[in-house]
């Protein structure tokens, strides 16, 4: 029989009037399950008025029968915070459970118990709870396990007084595997929101932990990779152990477990010196362990690929990976276009340009018109990464701007600066401009570089003769430009200079074209002749140097780096922000010194291949994060870096280096996250 | 880690809604479909382009609430999050709850979610979420261990039930559950089978990119081995690649090297299921496991070396002045004679607004479509060693620019072979071990086809 026609909204009152019925018959189990299955219904559509219910329903509980009973707790467990007085009745019912034979019964009842937050189901739940969590059956065990975070979530104080997490750390040593990762599970869900609390595994343990990843299924797994994120290696041998230890689980189908695995890997890679040089298969490993995930759901390789980018802004030297692999395919969601793009952007070198530059000239044709202006602007970005390349790109640019695509032009004359040898063949192409943007642009560039003056004032002057016609940022383009060009060019400029200025002062009804008009014919008018020097004043105001370029990705500050390789395969990984940015209650992941801590490598810019990127310029070139990052950054240097080796003054350099305000805050949770960790610590010895 | 959980249809009403943790209200499902199903639905209503539905990240975050979403079919599966929570674990989740969902609905993971059997099933669909997540954190997503707590059956002929459980009684119900038993979770040892058989199914998927010329600019497989057991009790099972396989994971380069001129197989970075044991694997390259009950897919793989490319495609396209184009394409098949492709579908793309149109091909059927702008061409059948050519005069409105304007979309191939396995891959052995020690009877199938398979123009 199909529950379909159950899932409709119902009003309490014809329920009771159907529930009553039922329990007149001799057999009422199965109408009863009609009727708690229309409850189900309800919950989902989040009818709130069947609360009325709930005495009624409560005393279902009294059947002999596990689905009636299961029915009634969900909607026990969805209502009863409404009415708190009527929910009391149902705890002797869950006391009754708590004894039963049936596991089932067990679970279902501790789960009960710790969700609805109610005080009565919270004492009755914090009673039986340590005695479930030794009950021979692992379900039962496991689900206890959970019901200790969920009362830690309704109750902190209470639990830490009975010592609840104490019961928690002696079942991490439990000998069924099932229970270590879940209890991992449920402390993590403790600790994320507990700032007195966390984690602290020592060697031994996280050995031990590891040798159940073999029987494991992939959840545990997970719980259990993460867990090993608790452990500070003391020396570099302890490092290089655990991440030959976690080596195998890259090969696990499930996403989750391949870049919990990397996340680990990562970690303990701050513990060794050039872990590259001591494991040499590391990079080739992690590179191809990424990649294969990219054969999993668009949704998966997009977060793959973020973390990728991550990886290579911050781990270069650990991954080794081709650029061919991340050539898009032309299904690909374009949330993964981009990402690859990104990718195929970082990777460019100077073996794998020419390759790289023919993908990305496909790019610029494709149907996806936001896709190809990507494509484009990445030219110009690799025309200034690789400087050996630039002539290549500027080409192909001048190919396509050839192709007369309307929107590839606009695009490319976005870059100006960078292609002053491509004015050329975009003037043969004017014609063909007519979108406003794209003519606004060419107008600007006609402006700003031609040095042919004659041919640009024959240009102007076509372009000019529907002025009056034009839209409004065309008419402010040409303005400007027919300004320079006088200002370079004053006998042939003048005349096409003021028939613009005459007719945008006169005959444009716009008020600000208008003032722009005077302003600039008021300047030109005062300026000359002044000293002698043509127009000295308001060719400074008027031909100005080019605005700076520069892209979001490749300025990314070490320390933040730093901390979102913590935080691998996390929603912050997608944002690639400071995790406190994107969620401000999160709980801040730091590298907790040891002997053993490596100074963070310092990567070599991105373009580190080529020698340099022009420093004459003054378009403050992409990437290098060399530069003026940002002004908390505190870039680390090498000096303050090696002092972290020292336990003591290395801590406090590293908070300074953080940020001084917060200095007392941080010092104050790491006092007590110390304490909390001493309570591991000595629970871990029993 | 994962706070609540809902399932939308295509309209954005809820089919499933499930709160798992303290911090959100049931109503916050109310801010995912404005945010996301409305917006996408109203989109890709007023602009035709596909490509629209895509435009959108996986994420949404707003404040410090995340809602992390895939799209199956046409219902929506929606997790929502507080703070910064494991992503890869919840969509990792959301995707092996989906194929969860149909084995459970339809008995087999290859039909597709909709919104009826959903609702047909609500209730076990409903229970079934209480079980695979504790407290937001997902705990197993195995059979053998939900038929053991799941009470309610869905409709479909699939039976989720163990005997044992048909017995209602709850108070009856004290024998342990399956984790209790045994160490492994995602198998119960009480299994029995008559007849003990075990399917093994090689399935590749070809991804091939090539320019005019039939030069390949990019070729890879995605392989998967997909298993179907029907075995008794606890069986420790073997698994070997012929002799010429390489397992490779980036791992011994130099014999990459030495190999890669011969007829060697190499299978890159192969993932497996999460019942292989690794640690063995990585020792000597063996396959060791205990496989769970029914179909799962037991390991895949990359293959970017020594492919048997099945089709070569020869595309020539003139342009006639503004509003003509000639196509010549021409398909070669370059596999046994003896094997049959099935359903052999090109796709050609051509310019929109086509008013006339002249195709002839030398054999299949071959047809306009003016609505995607294409010429399918269809074979039902096409063996190996063939080759056939389509030729078609496309004319299109003088006055159109639409010409000029076409960014020429690849030409692609659809197809399926089976008994052909394009990276040469072959199963050599296969031992299941028991300590009943029965018999057990294996079929070995092989099928390569069409991932993204594209010729430029």
């Amino acid at each position: 029989m199909s529950d379909g026609k159950l899932f409709v909204k119902s009003k309490s009152s014809e329920i009771k009037v159907e529930l009553d019925q039922a329990l007149k018959k001799s057999k009422p189990h199965a109408k009863v399950k009609i009727v708690l299955k229309k409850l189900v219904a309800n919950v989902i559509l989040n009818n709130t008025e069947i609360v009325n219910l709930l005495p009624d329903i409560i005393k279902l509980l009294k059947f002999d029968d596990l689905e009636i009973r299961k029915l009634s707790s969900h909607f026990i467990i969805s209502y009863a915070p409404q009415n708190p007085t009527l929910a009391k009745e149902a705890v002797p019912y869950y006391k009754r459970f708590l004894e039963d034979a049936s596991p089932n019964l067990r679970s279902l009842s501790i789960r009960t118990l710790s969700t609805v937050p109610i005080k009565e189901y919270q004492d009755v739940a914090f009673g039986a709870v340590t005695h479930l969590l030794d009950d021979n059956d692992i379900n039962v065990k496991k689900t206890a396990i959970y019901s200790v975070s969920r009362l830690f979530q309704h109750n902190p104080h209470k639990a830490t007084k009975l010592n609840l997490i104490g019961s928690l750390n002696e079942l991490l040593y439990d000998h069924h595997q099932v229970i270590v990762s879940n209890t991992l599970a449920a402390l993590n869900s403790i600790t994320e929101n507990n700032k007195e609390l966390s984690l602290t595994i020592d060697k031994a343990h996280s050995m031990a932990l590891i040798s159940h990843l073999t029987v494991a299924n992939e959840w545990c797994q997970v719980y259990i990779l993460n867990s090993l994120m608790s452990y500070v290696p003391q020396t570099s041998d302890e490092a290089l152990e655990l991440i030959e230890a976690c080596l195998p689980s890259l090969q696990h189908e499930n996403s989750s477990v391949v870049l919990n695995a990397i996340k680990v890997i990562i970690y303990f890679c701050n513990y060794v010196k050039n872990p590259q040089l001591v494991i040499p298969t590391l990079p080739n490993r992690l590179g191809g362990s990424l990649v294969s995930l990219l054969a999993k759901p668009s949704e998966i390789q997009f977060l793959v690929l973020r973390n990728i980018i991550l990886l290579l802004l911050g781990r270069k030297n650990l991954l080794n990976l081709e650029v061919e692999m991340f050539f898009c395919k032309y299904d690909d969601p374009i949330y993964v276009k981009d990402t690859k793009l990104e990718i195929i952007y970082l990777l460019a070198n100077a073996h794998n340009i020419h390759a790289v530059i023919r993908e990305l000239e496909e790019y610029a044709t494709e149907v996806d018109v936001s896709m190809a202006r990507k494509a484009i602007r990445a030219f110009g970005n690799l025309a200034v990464k690789l400087s050996g390349a630039a002539e290549q790109c500027v080409e192909v640019l001048c190919d396509l701007v050839g192709n007369g695509i309307p929107y590839i032009v606009q695009e490319s004359t976005t870059y100006p600066g960078r292609f002053e040898f491509a004015v050329e063949s975009l003037l043969e192409q004017y014609t063909l401009i007519d979108e406003p943007d794209a003519k606004t642009s060419f107008i600007w560039i006609v402006g700003q570089y031609c040095n042919d003056h004659e041919r640009s004032l024959k240009i102007l002057d076509d372009l000019s003769t529907n002025f009056k016609e034009e839209p409004v940022e065309v008419q402010y383009s040409l303005l400007t430009a027919v300004t320079k060009l006088y200002l370079k060019y004053p006998t042939g400029g003048e005349a096409l200079m003021l028939k613009v200025l005459k007719w945008a002062t006169e005959e444009v009804d716009n008020p600000d074209i208008r003032d722009r008009a005077y302003i600039y014919w008021r300047l030109l008018s005062s300026g000359s002749g002044s000293n002698g020097d043509f127009q000295e004043e308001s060719k400074q105001i008027i031909l100005n140097p080019n605005p700076s370029i520069s892209s979001e990705n490749d300025n990314i500050d070490p320390k933040i780096l730093e901390e979102l390789e913590l935080n691998i395969g996390s929603l912050a990984s997608i944002y690639l922000k400071p995790v406190q940015h994107v969620f401000r209650l999160s709980k801040r992941k730091v590298l907790v010194p040891s002997p053993a801590l490596q100074p963070r490598p310092i990567q070599a810019s991105v373009s580190e291949e080529d020698d340099v990127i022009d420093n004459n310029s003054h378009t403050p070139v992409i990437a290098p994060r060399v530069s003026n990052s940002n002004h908390t950054a505190a870039t680390r240097n090498p000096s303050t870096l090696s002092s972290r080796n020292s336990i003591i003054s290395g801590q406090k350099s590293f908070d300074s280096a953080s940020s001084g305000t917060d200095d007392k805050r941080e010092g104050f949770t790491k006092r007590l996250s110390r304490r909390a960790s001493l309570i591991t610590n000595k629970l871990s010895k029993t | 880690m994962i706070s609540a959980l809902f399932i939308y249809d295509n309209k954005g009403d809820i089919l499933v809604s499930k709160l798992y943790k303290e911090g959100v209200k049931r109503n916050i499902s109310d801010v995912f479909r404005i945010q996301v199903i409305t917006l996408t639905n109203s989109q890709s209503k007023s602009s035709a382009s596909t490509s629209n539905n895509y435009n959108k990240s996986p994420v949404l975050t707003l404040g410090s609430t995340s809602f992390i979403y895939i799209k199956s079919n046409k219902l929506w599966i929606c997790a929502v999050t507080r703070s910064n929570q494991d992503c890869s674990v919840v969509f990792e989740f959301l995707y092996k709850l989906e194929s969860l969902l149909k084995v459970v609905l339809f008995g087999n993971s290859s039909f597709k979610l909709n919104d009826e059997a959903l609702i047909n099933n609500f209730v076990t669909v409903n229970e079934l979420l209480d079980e695979v997540i504790e407290f937001g954190y997902p705990t197993s997503l195995d059979l053998a261990n939900l038929k053991q707590n799941v009470t309610t059956s869905p409709e479909s002929t699939f039976n989720l039930k163990l005997p044992s459980l048909t017995k209602r009684k709850s108070s009856a119900l004290s024998i342990p559950t399956v984790s209790t038993r045994s160490k492994v979770t995602w198998r119960d040892d009480t299994i029995k089978y008559r007849r003990n058989e075990i399917f093994l199914n090689v399935d590749e998927k070809l991804n091939i990119l090539m320019n005019t010329d039939g030069q390949i600019l990019r070729a890879y497989i995605d392989g998967t081995i997909n298993m179907k057991t029907h075995l008794t009790g606890m069986p420790n099972c073997k698994f070997g690649f012929g002799d010429n396989s390489i397992l490779l994971n980036s791992f011994n380069e130099d014999k990459y090297d030495e190999d890669s001129n011969g007829n060697s197989v190499i299978l890159e970075d192969s993932k497996f299921h999460q019942c292989v044991e690794l640690t063995k694997f990585d020792q000597d390259r063996s396959i060791h496991f205990i496989p769970p009950d029914g179909e799962f897919q037991l390991m895949n793989y990359h293959c970017r070396s020594n492919i048997n490319l099945p089709f070569q495609v020869y595309p020539q396209i003139t342009e006639i002045g503004n509003s003509k184009l000639n196509y010549k394409i021409r398909v070669k098949s370059l596999y046994s004679s003896k094997l049959p492709a099935t359903n052999l579908v090109l796709k050609i793309p051509v310019p929109s607004g086509v008013i006339n149109s002249n195709i002839t091909n030398s054999s299949g059927k071959s047809k306009l479509s003016l609505e995607d702008n294409l010429i399918i061409w269809k074979f039902n059948k096409y063996f190996g060693e063939q080759e056939h050519i389509l030729t078609a005069e496309i004319e299109l409105p003088s006055s159109s620019s639409s010409l000029f304007n076409w960014v020429k979309p690849p030409i692609t191939l659809d197809f399926k072979i089976e008994m052909f396995s394009s990276s040469g891959l072959t199963v050599k052995f296969l031992k299941v071990q028991e300590k009943a020690n029965y018999k057990t009877v294996k079929w070995v199938k092989y099928c390569t086809q069409a991932g993204s398979y594209e010729v430029r123009f």
